[in-house]
């Protein structure tokens, strides 16, 4: 038993290095904080110049964010460009061109299944556009006829021929 | 140094004078001590890694952060000055006059000022910037760069931090910094009880054994260990309970080397975080940071003298002491501590004798939240475990970016607990017997934006929002009007609400009842489903085919789910849990598209790399111009239907539009709805975990606390547009809710809906016997 406890300290001695880290990262603790207050009354009381003026902020926001995505699409980082969309489509959400663009990324990212179906949303808000709706069917015909689905591709291409004819 | 040199050149005359002529045994006893000293060497260096892995491996388990969403800001977005304020506050940003650096804010009766500060999102790095917002009638209604005096179109404020987990553990951890989370006198009570040599020794101590021995015997009983914090550490490391002499040796040994590589604080807040505490069921107490939200539900530094004593004194038997199991030896245990205390000058007699008469002053076991929200985290942790890759989550140092808005959670939290205890009052139910959930997404992207899994939200136990499978009742109704608009159906086709039974193929009679106990004859389609009446439903439904209604149920609910084929079903014998409810609504607010929920933005790695995104995913499973139709009729059952009661009850203004469903099962056992308006969708439940009658149907019961949180979270008006690039078209008519013929805007109840063009009733009603009124029931 002697003998081990020598070769304990004689280890110790053995084993020289030493490193010192930082120490260990803990976690904080919540604040009290004081509650929110929305505002409940029902309707804005807002003239009209002022909700202009608040809405077409609103349109600034949406295309600053399209052309912060379009420079990370452009640059190839088409998931953050993808990332950017969402965020705009919670400012806009029944906006037809961001879900054509997200549409166009996934297809891009070769998710196709994903491409067709945003691309069909995007449908559902296009009203008259015909050239966002010639654009979104060219994507499904394509998302489709890659994915095997032929009859639903011959759909889609009537649907091009359509848009295409006007 | 000279001594070692005179020794081995004794050594050496010896061996070369002898080398010869050494006998066999010598020999033998030679190569044997030469063996184990190699052998001995070679087990040390084994030990002294074992023992830094461990302890590094430890003080680098860093917690993956989770994120709330981002507050983003932009103009026409609406949001009060308060919820801005509340959302600094959560972030800690500071007040000042003047902010002029990162992290400071100001604000005045119409705007907030804020100095944002730098974050790396995982979209992109937000740089600070000095922001003045203008509001104005709930609405911002711009934005300016102070120093550039520029307009600002949006702004990313950095997310408040919502938990610390550690995937990796997949157990909760609260650790504590020696310099910022512990209180001194915690160190000096933990060194005056267990290890008073402790800034001395050297891993062991000789004195410490002694001094316990002695101290034992003097004063009767086990007052003191013989094992240093050093050594209990590397007893809590390597958790075998064997008491040998070996195993003794091995954790001395390890102990000797543990301060050979750390320092003594290094030590001491390992120590603190890793010694054992107690036990919850399965899970293991760690440390002094989870131990005092455990057993006192607040933080260590808030904790007084007697509970530190407590949590000290605890230390030598975690099981034996436990406050909530054994009071009474954890209370003389305690006092022991205490005692030690007053000994050691820590305290004066005087606090040591009050603090002795101190309760322990445990909570009870509910309130241990470590996590604000629980329910939330508990959703966070099933998608990791499904969603993502082990080695994706098992790194540390995470930054996980979710979909929870805390202001939303914060009503939907407050909604539920005091509705909850108002209709507990109303209906006379015990408190605490009365239960409910809350899920709340974004209509178009399927983001869970807040949930509550018990009336008391802090409890982490039982989560009713992910678990609570329960009848959805009428919930499940327009399902079964989807399939039959489907099938050819228009908003205004009559339906027979008369006297209905149904013979299935064992014999057994079913013959359901509407709520009101009575049958309305023909009504329209829309009528029936806005007023949920049973009888015509039921027959509604038999004659789409239960295998058709079956079918709408599973693709609207997004998945393949075992629904058994009875006639039953149509009016809800089918159980869900409130997610499940929100995945199915999900894709009726999403207009036919079935949006996957997410709790999940993306996650990066330490050093800022995107590992994962949760894209946006949705598909078409219903066309989305039935969905229109039944969206309209869903409208039509809150503006003047089962619903209506978040308008009379003065929740939200008529003209919102919202589209909803009350659900109520037999005996009023489960009170549903289910709701959504242009922004969130929202999903309650109210109703007991025995199953008992409330007395509660879905319209005065769940429909509450879902309109006190629509009340207040800016929920946007509702407006339903007829899907463009639809092979129909479609037109609205004015109907007349008794005949389903069309009519004229002014008839008393005519309510205006969508018809595929060519396919409106052809007859046209007058409006007979009511009086013209001015009242539309959807104003357009």
């Amino acid at each position: 038993m002697n003998i081990k406890l020598f070769l304990i300290l004689i280890g110790i001695m053995i084993l020289g290095a030493c490193t010192k880290s930082e120490t260990v990262r803990g976690s904080g603790n919540n604040v009290p904080v004081d509650a929110p207050g929305a505002d409940t009354s029902s309707r804005s009381s807002n003239s009209p110049e002022v909700q202009q003026r608040a809405r077409s902020g609103q349109r600034s926001a949406v295309r600053a964010l399209m052309r912060s995505s379009r420079r990370q699409v452009n640059a190839g980082n088409l998931s953050k460009g993808a990332s950017i969309l969402e965020r705009a489509l919670k400012i806009s959400p029944r906006n037809a061109i961001i879900y054509s663009n997200l549409a166009e990324i996934h297809f891009k990212q070769n998710q196709l299944g994903d491409a067709e179906s945003l691309a069909l949303k995007s449908n559902s808000f296009a009203r008259n556009d015909h050239d966002l709706l010639l654009r979104n069917w060219k994507i499904i015909a394509e998302s489709r006829s890659l994915r095997g689905d032929t009859a639903g591709a011959n759909k889609a291409a009537s649907k091009v021929d359509k848009y295409q004819g006007r | 140094m000279v001594s070692k040199r005179r020794r081995s050149r004794r050594r050496g005359k010896k061996g070369s004078s002898n080398s010869g002529s050494m006998s066999p045994v010598k020999k033998v006893i030679l190569y044997t001590i030469l063996a184990s000293f190699l052998m001995g060497s070679a087990y040390l260096i084994f030990l002294d890694f074992q023992i830094r892995t461990q302890f590094e491996g430890k003080r680098w388990s860093v917690p993956a952060y989770v994120y709330a969403r981002p507050l983003e800001l932009y103009p026409n977005k609406k949001i009060s000055k308060t919820d801005i304020l509340y959302e600094l506050n959560r972030l800690n940003y500071q007040l000042s006059e003047t902010p002029n650096k990162p992290g400071y804010y100001s604000y005045g009766d119409n705007h907030v000022a804020i100095y944002t500060r730098r974050f790396k999102h995982w979209d992109a790095e937000e740089q600070p910037k000095h922001i003045r917002i203008n509001l104005s009638g709930g609405i911002v209604v711009d934005m300016l760069d102070v120093k550039q005096n520029e307009d600002v179109p949006i702004v990313r404020l950095d997310p408040v931090v919502i938990s610390k987990i550690y995937p990796s553990h997949n157990e909760d951890r609260i650790l504590v910094k020696l310099n910022e989370d512990v209180p001194k006198k915690l160190v000096e009570i933990l060194k005056a009880v267990e290890d008073r040599n402790f800034d001395s020794h050297i891993g062991i101590s000789f004195k410490g054994i002694f001094r316990a021995i002695w101290i034992n015997i003097k004063k009767g009983g086990a007052r003191q260990g013989g094992s240093t914090l050093t050594q209990q550490l590397v007893k809590n490391y390597f958790l075998t309970r064997e008491k040998t002499i070996w195993r003794k040796l091995n954790e001395m040994a390890m102990a000797v080397l543990l301060e050979f590589h750390y320092s003594k604080n290094e030590i001491l807040e390992a120590y603190l975080n890793e010694v054992a505490l107690g036990q919850d069921g399965k899970r293991a107490i760690h440390g002094f940071g989870l131990a005092s939200h455990y057993f006192f539900g607040k933080p260590l530094r808030d904790l007084e003298d007697h509970q530190l004593a407590l949590l000290v004194g605890m230390v030598k038997a975690p099981s034996a002491y436990n406050p909530r199991r054994r009071r009474g030896n954890a209370l003389r245990r305690r006092n022991v501590v205490l005692d030690v205390m007053r000994e050691q000058k820590i305290i004066s007699e005087d606090v040591a004798i009050t603090a002795k008469d101190r309760s322990l002053d445990v909570v009870s076991k509910k309130k241990t939240s470590i996590t604000r929200y629980p329910a939330f985290v508990d959703l966070l942790r099933r998608q990791l475990r499904k969603s993502y890759r082990p080695e994706d989550i098992t790194t540390g140092g995470l930054r996980i970016f979710t979909t929870l808005d805390p202001l939303i959670q914060y009503y939907a939290e407050e909604s539920l607990k005091t509705q909850i205890a108002s209709l507990s009052k109303w209906k006379h139910i015990k408190p605490g017997k009365l239960q409910g959930a809350v899920v709340i997404t974004s209509r178009s992207q399927g983001d869970v934006l807040a949930i509550v899994g018990d009336a008391d939200p802090r409890y982490p136990g039982y989560n009713r929002a992910l678990d609570a499978k329960r009848q959805i009742g009428s919930l499940v109704k327009p399902a079964v009007y989807l399939a039959a608009l489907k099938s050819g159906k228009t908003l205004a086709s009559l339906l027979d609400d008369s006297e209905f039974s149904h013979e299935s193929d064992n014999g057994k009679i079913w013959a359901p009842l509407n709520y009101d106990k009575e049958f309305h004859g023909d009504i329209p389609l829309y009528y029936s489903l806005a007023h949920s009446y049973n009888v015509s439903t039921a027959r509604l439904g038999l004659e789409v085919g239960l295998d058709k209604v079956i079918d709408m149920i599973q693709k609207v609910l997004g998945k393949e789910k075992e629904i058994p084929e009875y006639p039953s079903l149509l009016l809800g014998a089918i159980q869900l849990t409130p997610i499940e409810v929100a995945q199915m609504y999900q894709t009726f607010a999403g207009g036919g598209f079935n949006t996957k929920l997410r709790s999940i933005q993306s996650i990066m790695n330490s050093k800022g790399d995107l590992l994962t995104r949760n894209s946006l995913k949705l598909k078409s499973v219903v066309d989305a111009g039935l969905v229109f139709q039944l969206n309209s009729a869903l409208q039509v059952a809150v503006a003047s239907g089962t619903g209506r009661g978040l308008w009379k009850y003065n929740f939200l203004h008529k003209d919102k539009g919202v589209a909803g469903k009350t659900g109520t099962t037999d005996d009023t056992k489960d009170s549903w709805f289910s709701a959504f308006t242009g922004n969130y969708l929202g999903v309650v439940w109210v109703g007991r975990d025995d199953s008992k009658p409330t007395g509660l149907t879905g319209s005065v019961g769940a429909l509450r606390v879902w309109g006190n949180i629509f009340k207040h979270i800016n929920a946007e008006d509702l407006k339903l547009e007829p899907p463009s690039d639809a092979d129909k078209k479609y037109e609205y008519h004015w109907i007349d809710p008794k005949s389903g013929l069309v009519t004229t805007k002014h008839c008393s109840g005519a309510v205006q809906l969508p018809f595929v063009e060519g396919r409106s009733p052809r007859e046209q009603s007058s409006c007979t016997g009511g009086k013209m009124r001015w009242l539309d029931f959807i104003k357009r």
